[in-house]
């Protein structure tokens, strides 16, 4: 879908919504579930906490909708939501977002050997556990980049980091992913 | 042959451009471990596509609509009672204020025939009935539109 009949279509979803037809939201519903997993997902694992997280981030939506004003795409917004709402509780649960060197060590020691065996040679499922060991914010760039496709400036909108931050931070995850990846072949080949 | 490695990201920025052999830059094209380090790169962003997008284990539209429909009648149930019970009172006090002037208009339907009687009541709140639900529905719709 191109870019104006992306908005047209946001704003007869979002008239709709404000008119009170709830089925209009459950489109909305549909049409955004995949890109708030993807974010969700990445930054949250217990499925309980999930799904107290994706109630709280629909309801944001369903009570601010109002307040949209159409400046990015409503995909976008609904994101933006989902991620500041999934950041708010790691930063409740005092879980760190960027501390890249110290969550990379302990969690690569930890799974190592049982991953090896589940996954040896098949280098994307090796990739999946690696992307899954990066802090959350690393983990919830590579996923949106490279799994959803989205372009810098709409990650940049979504989390509300410049789009220098978020080139630079996706530089950093994906040399350390290289590296990880790297030394688990390495470690495989011995 | 050149020997200042490209950078680390400019070596990114080649694999994400996916760039054909003869495109590539005259250094990745002599130096070893530039290429290595470009392959590997490649490799890894071939591997991305394959990763399956998340997905929740759970039916997110059930889940999350029945949070909405269940935030709804709350809030509009409340509104209903308050309405209801001013018009009750609101008509109540209209009625007892005007009792005398009412009064002869009320004996005109003193038909000694009941099924007469029952007729008009029947009739009355019929009409009733149907301009309070035109009117539920105009406030509830009014009502969804401030809520939100
Ligand atoms: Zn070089």
């Amino acid at each position: 879908m191109n870019n104006d009949s992306q908005s047209f279509s946001d704003k007869i979803l979002v008239e709709k919504v404000l008119s009170g037809n709830t089925q209009a939201f459950a489109i909305i519903v549909k049409q955004t579930e995949r890109l708030v997993a993807q974010i969700v997902r990445k930054m949250i694992t217990n499925e309980e906490d999930q799904k107290d997280l994706v109630q709280e981030i629909y309801l944001k939506v369903y009570q601010r909708i109002n307040t949209f004003r159409f400046q990015s795409k409503l995909s976008t917004w609904i994101g933006s939501i989902a991620y500041h709402t999934s950041i708010n509780y790691l930063e409740k649960k005092k879980i760190p977002l960027y501390d890249i060197d110290a969550l990379h060590e302990n969690t690569f020691v930890q799974h190592d050997n049982a991953e090896k065996k589940l996954f040896r040679n098949e280098t994307s499922n090796i990739l999946n556990s690696e992307i899954n060991k990066l802090p959350p914010i690393y983990k919830t760039l590579i996923s949106l980049y490279h799994i959803e496709e989205l372009p810098n400036k709409e990650i940049a909108e979504i989390t509300g980091l410049p789009e220098g931050t978020v080139k630079s931070y996706l530089y950093r995850a994906r040399k350390i992913l290289k590296e990880n990846i790297e030394s688990n072949f390495k470690d495989q080949l011995i | 042959m050149n020997t200042n490695h490209l950078t680390d990201e400019n070596i990114q920025d080649i694999a994400l451009k996916n760039l054909k052999e003869e495109q590539l830059p005259m250094h990745i094209k002599e130096c070893t471990e530039c290429k290595a380090s470009l392959k590997a790169y490649q490799v890894m962003m071939n591997s991305m596509n394959e990763i399956r997008p998340e997905s929740f284990s759970f039916d997110v539209s059930e889940l999350v609509m029945q949070r909405i429909k269940v935030a709804e009648p709350e809030s509009s149930s409340v509104w209903v009672y308050v309405l209801a019970s001013a018009l009750i009172i609101f008509v109540t006090g209209v009625l007892l204020f005007f009792m005398p002037v009412l009064k002869p208009f009320f004996e005109l339907f003193h038909s000694p025939d009941s099924m007469y009687n029952l007729f008009v009541a029947v009739t009355s709140l019929c009409v009733f009935a149907f301009l309070m639900q035109d009117v539920l529905r105009q406030y509830k719709q009014k009502e969804k539109l401030l809520l939100q």
